[in-house]
């Protein structure tokens, strides 16, 4: 196992996934970085090295998502705590701050995590049972939240698109 | 041949799995004639395509950046670093490792059953591949003249000597173990010639009844032989003294006749802390008689 080849392979790919997933640039980047050092680490044995990535690095995404959360929850129940400042403005997000990428981000996150992990992987070519693998299910649960999934965002999706109109 | 029919209507994981191209041909070719004669679920497949599509156009307007050049390369040198700090995680772990079974091993030692069970093992061991026992090695990297419970520095008592059991000052149990192997080629009396001042005198176990007398002689060599009521007790000679392989049952009693070149004796008992007498040179030529009892003193 190369990992610096497997870099060159799948960094992209993982990236894309990633901040897609989250919206985040610094997240993806994070969680990219993460799970290809703990391939060098602990690399797995027998597996898909490229579903493997993605899985680790889902699972960082997820988890930090769910830290997050509790720091918001203490934030809200001890605000004194929050720091202090305004939150920089992100200029990526300004460049690209169009009003597609907007709603598709937001029809994206009226899915749930493992419909929006389900979708993207989908996106990015993996099998139903590598999906499968990844979310903890079994395959032909994937093809069931998948069309669930796709018809969810395509409602949103619409919903979004009139009101740009 | 035998077609698959589909019964009812397709699912939708059927369905996802055919626009995904992910059904096996076992499953396509009945859900092709299903579609070829149902178009209520034609009508499906196409609005599942069409949110597909949709969905993928949204996705891949919703960003197609690359990360940040500098981000790559943060990351690649995070690999690289996790690359090189691999082998040393594996390295520093072994000396932990090693660290930890010395501990272990150092504590079952310090405990006078394990000890002597351990010192038994090794020495049936090593003597087997032919090279010298435990207590041989233990006995040429320790230093001479440590003393111990059967220390004596006036050792021109007047004869006999007789020190009960205060060799190993034992109240403990004489430790479990298996018997020692006996040589046949080792019972019987034997003569050696210690090298040094030194000599080391090895009793594997203590026993039910026996004695250990040691004779100091004007004579050149060492020997040692069984005396009493043998059960196939026999020694082992080493470069530094000898070893009596007994068993706990045994009464047998033996005599050893020291040399009087020889200034210390050492004794151990079944793995025992080593006790020794020191000889002091005396020109009237009258031998000595130093005796050991074997059998371990019970605690009261």
């Amino acid at each position: 196992m190369d990992p610096t080849k497997l870099f060159l392979e799948h960094y992209d790919g993982l990236y894309r996934y990633l901040l897609r997933l989250t919206g985040d640039p610094d997240v993806a980047a994070d969680a990219a970085q993460e799970a290809f050092v703990r391939l060098v680490e602990r690399p797995p044995v027998d597996r898909n090295l490229r579903a493997w990535l993605f899985a680790v690095a889902t699972n960082v995404v997820r988890d930090g998502a769910r830290s997050q959360a509790r720091w918001m929850a203490l934030l809200r129940a001890s605000p004194e705590r929050a720091p202090m400042g305004d939150t920089p403005l992100r200029a990526d997000l300004a460049l690209e701050g169009e009003e597609l990428s907007r709603v598709v981000r937001r029809a994206l996150d009226a899915l749930t995590w493992k419909e929006k992990t389900i979708l993207l992987m989908r996106e990015e070519g993996f099998t139903h049972h590598e999906i499968a693998e990844v979310v903890g299910t079994t395959t032909g649960s994937v093809g069931t939240m998948i069309a669930r999934a796709l018809r969810k965002l395509a409602a949103q999706l619409g919903t979004g698109a009139e009101t740009i109109r | 041949m035998t077609r698959l029919k589909l019964a009812t209507h397709p699912s939708d994981a059927q369905l996802a799995r055919l626009l995904d191209r992910q059904a096996d041909s076992r499953g396509l070719k009945p859900l092709e004639d299903h579609l070829a004669r149902c178009h209520a679920c034609v009508l499906r497949v196409e609005e599942l395509d069409a949110a597909s599509r949709r969905v993928r156009g949204a996705v891949d307007a919703l960003s197609t950046r690359r990360p940040e050049a500098s981000r790559r390369a943060l990351t690649l040198s995070a690999i690289h670093r996790a690359q090189r700090r691999r082998p040393r995680v594996t390295l520093r772990r072994f000396p932990v490792a090693a660290v930890i079974a010395t501990l272990l091993l150092l504590s079952a030692f310090t405990a006078r059953p394990s000890r002597a069970w351990i010192a038994s093992a090794v020495d049936r061991v090593v003597v087997g591949m032919g090279l010298p026992s435990l207590a041989e090695w233990l006995s040429l990297s320790s230093g001479s003249g440590r003393g111990g419970a059967l220390s004596s520095g006036s050792a021109a008592a007047a004869l006999p000597v007789v020190v009960n059991g205060g060799v190993a000052g034992g109240n403990a149990q004489p430790p479990l173990r298996p018997p020692l192997p006996v040589l046949a080629a080792q019972t019987g009396a034997v003569s050696f010639s210690p090298e040094g001042e030194e000599m080391l005198l090895e009793v594997a176990s203590y026993q039910r009844e026996g004695t250990l007398s040691l004779w100091i002689t004007d004579a050149a060599d060492a020997n040692a032989r069984v005396s009493g009521e043998g059960k196939g007790e026999g020694f082992h000679v080493m470069r530094s003294g000898v070893r009596i392989l007994n068993a706990g049952g045994s009464t047998a009693r033996y005599e050893i006749v020291v040399p009087r070149g020889v200034r210390n004796v050492r004794i151990r008992i079944a793995g025992d802390p080593k006790a020794w007498i020191g000889i002091e040179p005396s020109s009237s030529g009258q031998p000595w008689l130093w005796t050991v009892d074997l059998k371990q003193r019970r605690a009261r």
